[in-house]
């Protein structure tokens, strides 16, 4: 491991330091291809994913605004490799990530989710994990990114909302659809 | 147990990331650097020999514009004539200029920046050979 942080990395790479970007990408990847791995829940595609980020990033590394954070910026660019894999293989089409329309429920409705609790159904599972797991997996891509940029890549909604060119109220929406949706999914599987 | 979302997905299971894929990727993104330097490389080489043929032409055709349009046989009488010069600076500067190939000179500039930038790429092109090679 470096104690170089990203930013200086992508410094020494620029200033013609190759194997900067070696330790670049050995650093990043276990973040990079798990992000991947969620997205597309297959070990070869999240491989060929995570080459093709890692190209794409050396190819951007000159634009990199050493302002902003690195990982946002990784992310977002793994994230559209993602999507567009995704749509090559038809698997989402455009109104699978822009619209909200399919559910019925309102904002009000949304707003009445509670983001902290946890059904004591899932708990009392003993395969707490793979039913997780398995929820997540099932979940609609645009609920399902944005739960796993914030829970599990540690993400500020505001972030989340920058990284997807969303605006915070529809992150914040989805992400409470999302739970609501895990919930429901919890329940059925009890 | 858990008692929030955030605990719940860090709990989810690793990922196991498959052996060998960060070394997959540098070799890659490595032998796409090494080819695009090539290509950059073979462009800039003939581009800087194209430019030096063309300078080679621009220069020999600016000389023969010096002579044709009088310039010189003007501006030798500096040397042969200074006080006739002295006496009528102000019509011989106009007459000097006048009698200047302007055209064949920017062309001819222009020819030698785009062939000393095609030296200074091809140069540092090659310095990221010796690099890549390094490694």
């Amino acid at each position: 491991m470096s104690n170089k942080t990203p930013t200086q990395l992508i410094s020494d790479y620029l200033k013609g330091d190759n194997e900067a970007f070696d330790i670049l990408i050995a650093e990043t990847l276990p973040y990079v291809y798990c992000y991947l791995f969620r997205y597309v829940y297959n070990e070869e595609d999240a491989q060929e994913l995570a080459q093709d980020t890692f190209v794409k990033v050396w190819k951007k590394i000159k634009h990199f605004d050493a302002k902003k954070n690195f990982n946002t910026w990784l992310l977002t660019i793994a994230r559209n490799t993602a999507i567009d894999f995704l749509r090559k293989k038809k698997e989402i089409v455009f109104s699978d990530l822009v619209s909200d329309d399919n559910l019925e429920q309102n904002d009000f409705e949304d707003s009445l989710v509670d983001d902290e609790l946890i059904p004591s159904e899932v708990y009392e599972k003993q395969e707490t994990t793979e039913v997780v797991e398995k929820s997540i997996k099932e979940l609609p891509l645009k609920y399902r990114e944005i739960l796993i940029l914030h829970y599990l890549e540690g993400f500020s909604l505001s972030e989340v909302a920058e990284m997807l060119k969303l605006p915070p109220n529809t992150v914040k929406t989805r992400k409470l659809r999302g739970i609501r949706l895990l919930r429901e999914q919890w329940i059925d599987t009890k | 147990m858990p008692d929030n979302f955030k605990k719940l997905f860090s709990q989810l299971s690793e990922i196991h990331i498959p052996d060998g894929l960060a070394d997959k990727i540098a070799k890659e993104i490595n032998h796409r650097q090494r080819r695009m330097i090539f290509i950059k490389s073979s462009l800039f080489v003939f581009t800087a020999l194209f430019s030096g043929v063309l300078l080679f032409l621009a220069t020999a055709s600016t000389r023969v514009a010096f002579v044709e349009s009088g310039f010189v046989q003007y501006f030798s009488l500096l040397f042969s004539d200074a006080s006739a010069v002295f006496e009528s600076s102000g019509s011989f500067m106009y007459v000097l200029i006048q009698t200047l190939p302007a055209f064949k000179i920017a062309i001819t500039t222009g020819v030698l920046i785009i062939f000393l930038l095609t030296i200074r790429w091809t140069l540092n092109n090659l310095r990221k050979i010796n690099l890549l090679n390094n490694l």
